[in-house]
């Protein structure tokens, strides 16, 4: 019976995230249809002839009806093609493949570091207010609120690279190249983009933190004698953290796709740069497909954050079995 | 210039064309360097866009900078001597304008071994042509014939003399790649270039940079000096002038003056000028039903203070008062400036003009760039110029780059933020004659077709300066596209990198990396 239960509940999961997929497909294609002008004009010359301009749009599909270029793209995304650049005239798939480990990892690293920071910073603030830790903090969440994460990307350029010489201002070198100067050239780009969900983070956690130390459990564990860290890290933080997984998770999605303006401070090769210059030049079929990926990601992240709080809080997982 | 032909006698006759490129101008030692040019090293230079495609067929027009390192070019415009010679090729002649004959060098091969030769020039040419490549360059080929006549020979006939022809095989017609290349390539021909220019393609990070090797069989003996050179695209003029200051780049561009003031006073650095011609501007749609009232153009250019501009937007450049920069060949005062600034009689015109039309107000729209914070500054100054006429309503209408393009091309605005920008004159045949293809604007001026027509048809050096002095002089009365600045692109490169050759390009500046070495 409680097989029976879970299975139809994981149905309808399944079944609301293929609808949402969908519904996605089809606002991203109407969308773009929107957008005025065609992207022939993007592709051809200002004083292109009317013979290439009829070219093109036999190239492209263009010159069929809307619905029919719908099915058509969607039966290559069902198929893993998901076509061609109009303007670079490379295979879509194989480029997101060959440009999303980069913003991969610079997500990553980023969520790895704001959480690095955010963590201990946030904990230690809720258990000492108004010290001075606590009060560094909010002077630094402060000023980072207000720095644009471009205008922090050029500072630390500015003072890092061209003043101090002690980094790379910009580029992208593989792993497999040069570990050294691979991590060297990720250094400023990861600080600018930890610095803002590190703020985020820390605000977050320490509101619940502070919440959850006056709680009874963690009065009692106090009672009780328990060390300090013990009842911070085991008896609060773990109950804490509810919100901040929540963020993360959103933060990842929204990092994946969302670095755009880092990869541009910094020149590299990930799909933020990509997307802005695909839709500078109408490049359709990349932009859906990074819209179609991203959707993707939020989905199955949003999923993963759901199955993450019964492993957090044991009351969740009674609710969800009884 | 190691290793250049001049180009033989007939071609002096089209070398004599008359251009109003000034020349480049560097710094104390004029860049060129001295002492015995040293092999070995890579050389970084940045761009701010990323090449679409390196297809043969369309990067001459769009991407310079990373063709020419590849392709070569057929011929190359020297900036300093002002006139045109051979690269890949080795001479371009005529004697009538109508026929020209094309002369390869021998033995030249392309970097998979194949021949470079007259059938591979036609076979790049005839993809050119052909609309399905969507090549910028097919309007070139218009009215344009060509033929083998022997390997190293190709035969052109125009249908009409045009001496300035040699400006396509500098630019749009000057990549040819190899036809077997090309052929195995298919559809990804634009990222496998295979031509028989002083570098080879080693690996392209789109978006990040290009990496180019040595071309060990380049014809050129003993160039490049260079083992390799690396293009990186750095979107940001600040990003880019940081990276040359940590060495991160050696060579870098810009079109702003202040960067190229503030790079001169840190030391370090050669600085070389192209002064281009045109700019950016406002653009007049003539063939709008409220715009192509001569009377009410006339007011809004009489508003119009190219000087406040400048100093709000541009600090240190000067007013505009004419299509071309003061020191132009081609610019006659006598023959007409810009309208200067006459409030009075702009209003004056503007009462005429609500008279005439029996209106009460006007509202004129005027499409500009949005998110690029310098010309939103500008459409809103000029906005509050043009507001300066009573009953006159300037509307803004921001939009991004591609759909302000769109609206351009297909003529669907009143007035426009519109550009023009080249290192040759020839480009404003195709701008300002009645019958040019970038003549969005829909001008007609008689007087300026006459003259235009003139530039192409005449090999006497005074009498093209002549005719350009007209047409300067005309458009700058007329104001079809009222500039604010004069553009010169500005190279910047760093002392240690010596025989640098400048190339001007449609958008600023870059050059001929095979003569660079480091000191």
């Amino acid at each position: 019976m409680n097989a029976a239960r879970a299975l139809s509940r994981h149905a309808g999961s399944v079944a609301r995230f293929l609808l949402l997929l969908f519904l996605v497909t089809v606002a991203v294609f109407l969308l773009l249809e929107l957008i005025p002008g065609s992207p022939v004009d993007a592709i051809l010359p200002p004083d292109a002839t009317p013979e290439q301009v009829a070219a093109a749009r036999a190239q492209y599909g263009l010159d069929q009806p809307l619905w029919e270029r719908y099915f058509s793209w969607m039966g290559g995304v069902l198929q893993g093609d998901l076509g061609r650049s109009y303007q670079t005239g490379l295979s879509v798939a194989s480029t997101i493949a060959e440009r999303a480990p980069v913003s991969l990892e610079l997500a990553f690293l980023a969520i790895l570091l704001a959480l690095a920071v955010s963590i201990p910073v946030g904990v230690w603030s809720a258990y000492r207010p108004g010290g001075i830790l606590d009060r560094v903090s909010t002077f630094v969440i402060s000023a980072t609120l207000a720095t644009p994460a471009f205008v922090l990307g050029i500072l630390l350029v500015y003072v890092f690279a061209v003043q101090l010489g002690l980094l790379p201002v910009l580029g992208w070198t593989p792993f497999a190249e040069d570990p050294v100067r691979h991590f060297e050239r990720l250094v400023l780009p990861v600080v600018t983009l930890a610095a803002g969900e590190c703020v985020l983070f820390t605000r977050i956690l320490k509101g619940d933190m502070m919440a959850t130390l006056q709680q009874d459990h963690v009065l009692s564990a106090r009672a009780r004698g328990l060390p300090t860290w013990r009842i911070l890290l085991r008896h609060a933080l773990r109950q804490s953290s509810f919100s901040l997984v929540t963020v993360s998770g959103v933060v990842i999605g929204r990092l994946i796709g969302g670095t755009v303006l880092v990869e541009a401070i910094f020149s590299l090769p990930g799909m933020g740069t990509m997307v802005i210059t695909a839709i500078n030049s109408r490049d359709y079929v990349v932009v859906q497909a990074m819209v179609l990926l991203t959707a993707v990601v939020y989905l199955v992240i949003n999923a993963v954050v759901d199955l993450t709080y019964p492993l957090l809080d044991p009351r969740v997982r009674k609710v969800r079995t009884s | 210039m190691k290793g250049w032909r001049k180009a033989p006698g007939p071609m002096a006759a089209v070398l004599a064309v008359s251009l109003v490129v000034a020349g480049c101008g560097a710094g104390d030692d004029g860049g060129s360097g001295s002492g015995e040019p040293r092999r070995g090293g890579t050389l970084s230079y940045a761009v701010n866009v990323e090449a679409a495609s390196l297809d043969p067929a369309s990067c001459g027009v769009q991407s310079f900078d990373r063709c020419a390192p590849i392709f070569g070019t057929l011929l190359r415009y020297d900036l300093d001597k002002k006139e045109f010679v051979g690269q890949m090729a080795e001479s371009f002649s005529t004697t009538d304008g109508v026929s020209w004959t094309l002369k390869l060098r021998s033995g030249v091969k392309f970097s998979d071994g194949t021949p470079f030769d007259a059938d591979a020039v036609v076979f790049n040419w005839d993809r050119v042509k052909d609309p399905a490549t969507l090549s910028p360059a097919l309007r070139v080929t218009q009215g344009m014939t060509w033929k083998a006549t022997d390997p190293r020979t190709v035969t052109v006939t125009l249908d009409k003399p045009n001496y300035q022809l040699p400006w396509a095989l500098v630019r749009g017609l000057s990549a040819i790649g190899s036809p077997t290349a090309i052929q195995k390539a298919g559809a990804d021909v634009g990222n496998a270039p295979v031509g028989a220019g002083p570098f080879v393609l080693k690996k392209w990070t789109r978006n990040s940079q290009l990496e180019l090797t040595r071309n060990p069989d380049y014809f050129e003996t003993g160039l490049p000096y260079l083992d390799g050179l690396v293009v990186k695209v750095i979107g940001a003029d600040d990003q880019r002038l940081n990276a040359l200051r940590s060495g991160e780049i050696d060579v870098d561009w810009s079109l702003l003056t202040k960067d190229a003031r503030a790079i001169e006073a840190e030391g370090g650095y050669d600085v070389y000028r192209v002064p281009l011609v045109g700019g950016t501007g406002l653009q007049f749609n003539e063939n709008d039903a409220v715009v192509k009232d001569e009377g009410l153009r006339k007011a809004m250019l009489l508003a119009f203070d190219s000087a406040q501009i400048n100093n709000a937007v541009y600090p240190g450049d000067a007013p505009v008062d004419a299509f071309l920069r003061p020191d132009a060949a081609e610019r006659d005062d006598a023959m007409g400036r810009f309208p200067d600034k006459n409030l009075a009689e702009a209003q004056r015109l503007f009462d005429d003009y609500l008279a005439r039309t029996g209106k009460s107000g006007e509202t004129v729209t005027f499409t500009c760039y949005a998110g690029v914070p310098a010309l939103e500054q500008v459409a809103q100054l000029i906005q509050s110029q043009m507001q300066q006429i009573n009953g006159l309503t300037f509307k803004l209408n921001p939009v991004d780059g591609a759909t302000l393009s769109q609206a351009s091309s297909k003529r669907e605005f009143q007035t426009i933020m519109g550009a023009t920008l080249s290192q040759e004159m020839d480009r404003l045949y195709d701008v300002f004659h009645s019958e040019g293809a970038l003549n969005v604007m829909s001008y007609a001026n008689p007087k300026v077709d006459e003259a235009l027509a003139v530039t192409r048809s005449s090999n006497d050096r005074n009498e093209v300066t002549t005719a350009y002095k007209t047409v300067v002089g005309e458009i700058s009365k007329d104001g079809p596209l009222r500039t604010w600045r004069y553009q010169t692109g500005h190279l910047y490169v760093k002392k240690k990198v010596k025989g640098i050759v400048v190339a001007g390009t449609n958008s600023g500046a870059s050059a001929y990396f095979q003569y660079a070495w480091l000191g």
